[in-house]
């Protein structure tokens, strides 16, 4: 039985969900994703590959007579499961592509988009469904503070290839510097949690172990955040996932010339990407982080391939 | 023997005429409660754009809403897994057999169910405000129902219970 599987394929549509539950531990533990198109097999993703599910819960690596399809009924169906029937609370969210579920899973959402003063203000006619699967590793951090937090804090960018681990591994951070877990000491540490997924807090208790305690932002955007936190969290670092755009760069340079330490993740799959992605580029340009870790691509998550001093990658961008 | 069937099938009539009475005024009731529902339900997801479930679990808790016991009936249904529509369609028809509203009092709730959660805060918002001046019609009909037939329904059991009397006695 996987906990996590389980309770994320539960808000499927019974029609789809009902075979995939039935599917074998040793799949549940490997998936990460779960995605659903209309007139499409159901896929189950994993580290090894895709596999196509079949009646009766069995998988396969090839498309057969019995393999499980996804109707548009059903996707409609999983949409408004995966929304609890309130498109209302995720109006934002949907704009962005996403729906944030409890437990820290999320559904990435293809459809067409409707445009209203130039931007995307909702998606209608739900096509594609990707379920992601939130994981909770509690070691995956493990490498990083013995490696960059054993002599106090640091301000970090954690870069990678999508599924690389980098929301697990900055959330095993967050537990473990509020925690002591890194130098010994419990450092006062504010989780801005745009999309819900670092900490999941449903009711105001986060869904995943953080330790000792996190200040958690949940839902707000991070120029606000960070302005907010600041002000009135007095941390001594910031988490926070994702950093996508300048305006939430300007937020984070602002935050450091308050003296707080910044922990933040990239999209990136090398270095090379590093130093020509304009938004890397400027991360690189504040001058206020100190490390760049890069996650290793391919294989298991969470694994850091090497770790850049910032100030060298600056000069080799030359920013 | 005869005076007693006679005094009992008075009684009767009486009680009938009282019961009667009791559910104009139930009614009014329960569409006022139904009106300051959709208020809070309005006020409640404008401020906090909470889902449905745990809206309709914040106003079951309401001492206010005492009446509306298909709040709680949906909550529960939401938390046992079933999908918010048919939770609703549920818990309003079982609510349905406990109050003596009418049918068109009860198709304003069912449709309440049909449009919840399926736009966006604006959409949820405008429909409740439809919903709550729909509500406030009934309640305005059934107060005046309540005050034309109220005390007749009374009257006429008293009535009937003294003709009862005269035949038998």
């Amino acid at each position: 039985m996987c906990r996590r599987y389980d309770d994320a394929v539960s808000r499927i549509a019974p029609s789809l969900s009902h075979e995939l539950l039935l599917v074998g531990d040793e799949l549940k533990a490997r998936c990460f994703e779960v995605r659903l198109r209309v007139g499409a097999p159901v896929m189950l993703c994993t580290l090894d590959g895709t596999f196509f599910v079949c009646q009766g819960g069995k998988h396969s690596r090839l498309r057969q007579s019995s393999t499980l399809i996804a109707t548009r009924g059903d996707v409609a169906d999983t949409f408004a499961r995966l929304s609890g029937y309130s498109l209302h609370s995720h109006t934002r969210d949907i704009a962005q592509g996403f729906v944030g579920l409890e437990g820290g899973h999320r559904a990435g959402l293809c459809g067409t988009a409707v445009v209203s003063a130039g931007e995307v203000s909702s998606v209608q006619g739900i096509s594609s469904i990707n379920l992601r699967i939130a994981r909770e590793n509690k070691s995956a951090a493990l490498e990083l503070c013995s490696r960059v937090f054993s002599r106090g804090l640091s301000s970090i960018v954690i870069s990678g290839e999508p599924s690389s681990g980098k929301t697990t591994m900055l959330r095993d951070l967050a537990r473990r510097l509020c925690t002591g877990l890194c130098d010994g000491n419990c450092y006062r540490v504010v989780v801005v949690d745009e999309r819900g997924e670092l900490c999941a807090v449903r009711g105001g208790e986060p869904s995943f172990d953080m330790g000792n305690g996190c200040d958690i932002m949940t839902g707000w955007p991070k120029a606000a955040a960070v302005t907010a936190a600041v002000r009135s969290m007095s941390p001594d670092i910031i988490v926070c996932d994702e950093i996508a755009d300048s305006e939430q760069l300007r937020a984070v340079a602002q935050g450091f010339g308050c003296g707080v330490h910044f922990a933040v993740s990239v999209h990136a799959s090398c270095k090379r990407e590093i130093l020509m992605r304009p938004l890397a580029r400027e991360l690189l340009r504040t001058g206020a982080f100190d490390h760049i870790v890069q996650l290793r691509s391919g294989g298991k998550p969470c694994t850091i391939g090497e770790i850049y001093a910032a100030g060298e990658l600056a000069r080799a961008a030359g920013v | 023997m005869s005076a007693a069937a006679a005094l009992l099938a008075a009684l009767s009539c009486v009680l009938l005429g009282v019961r009667a009475s009791g559910n104009y005024a139930l009614r009014v009731s329960v569409l006022e409660e139904l009106t300051a529902m959709t208020v809070e339900m309005r006020t409640r997801m404008e401020y906090s754009h909470a889902c449905l479930c745990e809206l309709l679990r914040q106003l079951s808790r309401q001492s206010t809403l005492s009446h509306l016991t298909f709040l709680d009936g949906c909550a529960s249904r939401c938390d046992s897994g079933e999908p918010f529509p048919s939770a609703w369609d549920g818990a309003v028809d079982d609510f349905e057999a406990t109050v003596p509203l009418h049918g068109s009092d009860i198709k304003v709730l069912r449709a309440m169910g049909d449009f919840a959660g399926i736009t966006d805060i604006a959409g949820q918002l405008e429909f409740l405000r439809l919903s709550e001046s729909m509500l406030c019609e009934r309640a305005q009909d059934a107060r005046q129902a309540q005050q034309k037939y109220g005390k007749v329904c009374v009257t006429l059991g008293v009535s009937a219970a003294a003709a009862v009397c005269l035949i038998f006695l």
